[in-house]
């Protein structure tokens, strides 16, 4: 009963928040310098801004077709509660429904990669402080901290272009194939290069929650009746620190989401960034909206999983 | 290494501030018909008993051609140290003059984003009604990624100015910037010395001003320079996407050289420039 309530919780936020982002985004729109008749007609190549040669009379009848066309000027209201439904209305560029074109291959292809660089940073951050945790004041250790604030500091598309140039065509290490032509071994390449900046994030909280942990009573304790080094640091330590560390998942979900707009320019790939950048480029913003709707939901569903993910596996949690 | 990051930091604001000099097609100095000119434009050639001072980069970030020559695509050459992109121009003007804007978006993101942070922490404080709607707001908006962010809003906006680009990167900033300082308002609030101020009679808004806001600058200190090196590695990013300010900048040469086959000469000067700026910010901040 209690997952039910909490599922349907879940799915309210994410409601809300579709209603509050498309309800302010069109309130916004609207209150932008300029007409959003003008700029719809504009985005959909109908209009060319500034030419001189368009007769008034023509200019008004393109405007009056797009009015009609794209249900404009919007009601931000009406626009809100139609996105409840997941409707975002029809694209701006080419007049097809943005629900359509965002749950399409390639939209789905960005979250299934997104979601794949969340759980190798997740693992592999965690593992790689478990691992540097144990030498708090050795080489590994400082080697990590200086390779993480690295990390930190490079431009994803410096990074993702070394990816390449190292590994795809330098001729020593021409390991990986990449593109779209290259199946599932060339969507590898993306995600580790996506990933490499959250597991940093999340290395430097576990490893510093896993070292307050460590010193805890009940480790030293299980340390005392004979349970492994491996099994301390791997299973228990690290169950402990998780509880720390997966409230991150949500903003790094949200920071993946916003680094495949790089990472699918740079890798030639299609997806839901390639077509934000494309809808930016030409101002289509019924597919911003949906896409920025859609997104915040995502993540208010994310953080509303990891919650029950962590209730389920802390009792404490469960309990209060 | 903080020392290391310092020197990074002063270089950086040396070569923005002195970019015109550093590279361009103007004299620093030029003494013609017995006046001295300062930044100005030889026309013809020096004659005897007349001088200039010239950047060590005799070339202007906007020129496509070189002596009346279009040099596109130039590996580095003695004319031009670091070569010329696709447009025939040179990468090293161009990536001085490039670390001006980077280092103006990152200042101007920094103060703004500690101003608006102080802002909302110290009204959070003086009006309790205030503080849980602040709070929340403050964690929905730190938890939007900036690029996103300054994309969407651009897109839906229309505008391209450095003005919205400083508002949109600060603004997320800002929310991170302002659930920090009121922590440490909140902290210094509960000190003895705060106590005592209360037990004189200092009203809630000098209390806030006077005794709990210094005590929450070393926090915001670190959260400029976090902004700081957010702003410059957002504004590659978005310069690298084609949605940046116009003008010179270290994200357009990212973008050239990913057209250009990887091209060296395009692809390290400015990801090492840019990684530099954003660890040094990084570094200060630790």
């Amino acid at each position: 009963m209690s997952l039910l309530l909490a599922l349907g919780r879940a799915a309210g936020r994410a409601w809300l928040a579709i209603f509050v982002v498309t309800w302010l985004s069109w309130s916004l729109l609207e209150c932008a310098p300029g007409k959003s008749s003008e700029r719809a007609a504009v985005a959909s190549r109908s209009l060319i801004p500034g030419d001189i040669r368009m007769s008034a009379a023509l200019k008004e009848r393109i405007l009056v077709r797009t009015r009609a066309e794209f249900d404009l000027p919007a009601r931000p209201a009406a626009r809100a509660l139609d996105a409840m439904r997941l409707d975002f209305g029809l694209s701006w560029r080419d007049a097809t429904p943005v629900s359509s074109e965002l749950a399409s291959g390639p939209g789905l292809s960005t979250v299934a990669r997104s979601l794949a660089a969340l759980v190798l940073a997740l693992l592999g951050g965690m593992w790689a402080a478990a691992y540097s945790s144990q030498h708090v004041r050795g080489r590994r250790h400082k080697a990590l901290s200086l390779l993480t604030s690295l990390c930190l500091s490079v431009p994803l598309p410096w990074l993702a272009m070394l990816a390449i140039d190292a590994l795809v065509y330098g001729k020593p290490l021409a390991l990986m194939p990449s593109g779209p032509d290259s199946g599932v071994l060339g969507m590898l390449l993306p995600v580790l290069v996506m990933a490499l900046v959250p597991a940093a994030v999340v290395w430097g909280h576990a490893s510093k929650a896993m070292q307050v942990i460590a010193q805890q009573p009940w480790v030293v304790a299980s340390r005392a009746k004979g349970t492994s080094e491996w099994r301390v640091w791997h299973i228990l330590i690290a169950r402990s620190a998780a509880s720390q560390v997966l409230p991150l998942a949500p903003v790094l979900l949200a920071y993946l989401l916003s680094a495949s707009l790089i990472i699918e320019r740079v890798f030639a790939l299609e997806g839901a960034g390639a077509m934000l950048a494309r809808a930016a480029e030409v101002g289509d913003v019924p597919l911003l909206i949906g896409f920025a709707g859609l997104s915040v939901a995502g993540i208010s569903l994310a953080s509303s999983a990891v919650e029950l993910f962590l209730r389920a596996l802390d009792p404490r949690r469960r309990e209060s | 290494m903080k020392g290391a990051a310092k020197v990074v930091l002063i270089i950086a604001c040396l070569q923005a501030l002195f970019a015109d000099c550093l590279a361009g097609e103007r004299a620093i100095v030029l003494s013609r018909a017995g006046e001295y000119h300062v930044m100005a434009t030889a026309d013809g050639p020096l004659e005897k008993g007349e001088w200039a001072l010239w950047p060590p980069i005799r070339h202007d970030p906007q020129s496509v051609r070189t002596g009346g020559r279009l040099e596109v695509l130039h590996e580095p050459s003695r004319d031009h140290i670091l070569g010329t992109d696709d447009r025939g121009r040179d990468v090293a003007s161009r990536l001085l003059h490039g670390a001006r804007l980077s280092l103006m978006l990152a200042i101007l993101c920094a103060a703004l984003a500690s101003a608006l942070g102080m802002l909302v922490a110290l009204l959070s404080l003086l009006r309790a009604e205030l503080d849980l709607l602040v709070r929340t707001g403050c964690d929905v908006l730190a938890a939007l990624p900036v690029l996103l962010v300054v994309l969407i809003v651009r897109g839906l906006l229309g505008s391209e100015s450095l003005l919205s680009l400083v508002l949109l990167i600060s603004v997320p900033r800002a929310a991170s910037s302002a659930r920090l300082a009121r922590d440490a308002m909140q902290e210094a609030l509960a000190m003895p010395f705060c106590e005592a101020a209360r037990a004189i009679g200092c009203s809630r808004a000098r209390l806030l001003l006077q005794h709990a806001l210094p005590q929450s600058f070393s926090q915001m200190r670190v959260a400029a320079a976090l902004t700081a090196s957010t702003a410059v590695l957002s504004e590659v990013a978005l310069s690298f996407l084609g949605l940046g300010v116009r003008g010179p900048s270290w994200g357009e040469l990212l973008s050239q050289a990913h057209h250009n086959q990887l091209a060296y000469w395009l692809l390290w000067p400015a990801g090492v420039s840019c990684a530099l700026l954003a660890w040094s910010f990084g570094r200060v901040a630790e």
